[in-house]
């Protein structure tokens, strides 16, 4: 019998291509949970409850892609279950973060903000050279890009790794960080920790280091050509998830996992 | 107390790299030593010692960059002087390893294909990749591009690239790599590791790795600007190396040591 895995928040974005991700894959989508009284549609063949007591019964492991008001609701029914969860909602609140802890107690959870693989392993490598390669050699530049709508800059992303980097190198963030170059701005700063931003066209997301010695350059990018990648992930989780032990996890423990 | 350093290959183009790297006031360069019988001179202001054993006998550290049949002497130079040895050349035979060996029982000897110090951060960092972005996921392919005069392919650091992602994998590389790919070569093998190979220009030399997933991709991008890297690298080595315990350590020791 295959893998039965159930959706919380079944008609969100990801919840979508979570249910296409399972059917990919061969397991098997046991149900989702929607809105009471929702007027998005439901993806074909699959049962919808309002309940996640209902979802949790038919399900091996639940995918959580709902919103953070529903935490408290999860975590009491997949611990009277006993079903694993990966709760990819962001935004918990302090009691969101006490019920998913409490809940670890007695079941698996993995949450993660983004399920992509890359997206903690990336972070980690270019953390890792910032920390390497000394900041008086090698100039550090961050360029991101993404598509035209997006309305801010640099990206969060983009701001994440800046500030991984500047403390694997000893230094402030705000007092090294140039967000976007313009007009007379003098030479470089050494140790300045450099940024630009594209927009253009609707490229999902891209992130690079540059790292620029005299002698040497070194650049790591991750790009990410497609969303699906968060409901890949996502079901990697689900399928480790289920062989753990109670416990609450991240992303790198799942990769570390499927390695061994 | 400055850092004696003596130069095996003085005349060589990075023995003489290394010697105009040799700046700084924690560095003493004391002389060098060429092939026995070579019209070749050595840098201006070098001093020239007759040998191996002479030169290791006035330094705490050797710098070799020489021909691989110097080894066997290079070693017992060494061993006899109680001088440590930063050794760069390549194609070494079984017997000048055997000897390495032995030296390396009474001195610190650092050996290394490549001494960028970020080229070597980035080969950890790719074994590291490999090991946790499961292969039949994530397709591995490396690029190297380089100056139109090089005459093998694909480039040393390429196949050092494709040797870090096989380990992470636990597999052979020669099990796995698709090199140089023309004709009807058929479908990409599920785990391959392929190689591409460009020749043109006056590049020092650029390496790419690229991990490839359905929806994301990640790269990993070397590029040398200037060959004084190496002699960089040599003499970061070197530096490092001064005060060790007997035994062979390579340029991942370096770089890793001074990482936080």
């Amino acid at each position: 019998m295959t893998l039965r895995i159930g959706i919380a928040g079944l008609t969100g974005q990801v919840g979508r291509l979570v249910v296409e991700e399972i059917r990919a894959v061969g397991l098997t989508v046991a149900g989702g949970t929607i809105r009471e009284g929702t007027t998005k549609t439901i993806p074909q063949a699959v049962s919808a409850f309002t309940r996640i007591e209902d979802l949790a019964a038919v399900s091996d492991v639940v995918i959580d892609f709902s919103h953070a008001d529903t935490t408290a609701a999860s975590a009491a029914a997949l611990v009277a279950r006993g079903i694993p969860w990966v709760n990819g909602n962001s935004g918990l609140s302090a009691s969101d973060e006490a019920a998913m802890h409490a809940a670890a107690e007695r079941i698996p959870v993995v949450s993660a903000n983004s399920f992509a693989p890359t997206a903690v392993l990336v972070p980690e490598v270019m953390t890792r050279l910032g920390g390497g390669l000394p900041a008086a050699e090698y100039d550090v530049e961050i360029l991101e890009t993404h598509h035209h709508h997006k309305v801010d800059a640099p990206s969060g992303t983009a701001i994440a790794i800046g500030k991984l980097i500047a403390r694997a190198r000893g230094q402030v963030f705000d007092e090294v960080a140039v967000l976007g170059r313009r007009g007379h701005v003098g030479p470089r700063k050494p140790g300045a920790i450099g940024f630009g931003a594209i927009r253009a066209g609707e490229i999902v997301g891209e992130s690079s280091v540059l790292f620029l010695a005299d002698d040497e350059e070194i650049v790591v990018t991750r790009r990410v050509f497609d969303r699906r990648v968060y409901a890949t992930g996502a079901v990697l989780a689900a399928r480790w998830a289920v062989r753990q032990a109670p416990g609450l996890y991240g992303m790198r423990d799942v990769l570390a996992g499927a390695a061994s | 107390m400055p850092l004696r350093i003596g130069i095996l290959g003085i005349t060589g183009k990075v023995g003489g790299l290394c010697a105009a790297a040799c700046a700084g006031p924690d560095l003493a360069l004391v002389g060098g030593a060429g092939r026995p019988g070579t019209a070749k001179p050595a840098p201006a202001g070098v001093a020239r010692f007759p040998d191996a054993a002479s030169l290791a006998a006035a330094c705490d550290v050797v710098i070799d960059f020489t021909h691989a049949d110097l080894a066997v002497p290079h070693a017992e130079a060494v061993a006899a002087a109680r001088c440590a040895w930063v050794l760069g050349t390549s194609g070494i035979g079984a017997e000048g390893r055997a000897a390495i060996a032995a030296a390396a029982q009474v001195v610190p000897i650092v050996q290394a294909a490549n001494f960028s110090p970020g080229m070597n951060l980035l080969l950890a960092l790719a074994e590291h990749l490999a090991r946790l972005l499961p292969d039949e996921a994530y397709d591995a392919e490396i690029v190297d591009l380089f100056h139109r005069r090089k005459v093998d392919a694909p480039s040393g650091t390429a196949i050092a690239l494709g040797e870090a992602v096989a380990r992470g994998r636990g597999v052979a590389l020669d099990a796995v790599e698709e090199i140089g790919r023309a004709g009807h070569v058929g479908a990409r093998g599920p785990a391959a590791i392929g190689f591409s190979s460009l020749r043109g220009g006056n590049g020092a030399g650029e390496n790419t790795l690229l991990f490839t997933g359905r929806a994301e991709q990640t790269v990993l991008t070397h590029r040398v600007t200037n060959p004084m890297v190496y002699a960089r690298g040599a003499l970061q080595a070197a530096r490092w190396v001064r005060g060790r315990a007997p035994g062979l350590y390579g340029m991942a020791d370096v770089v890793a040591g001074e990482a936080p």
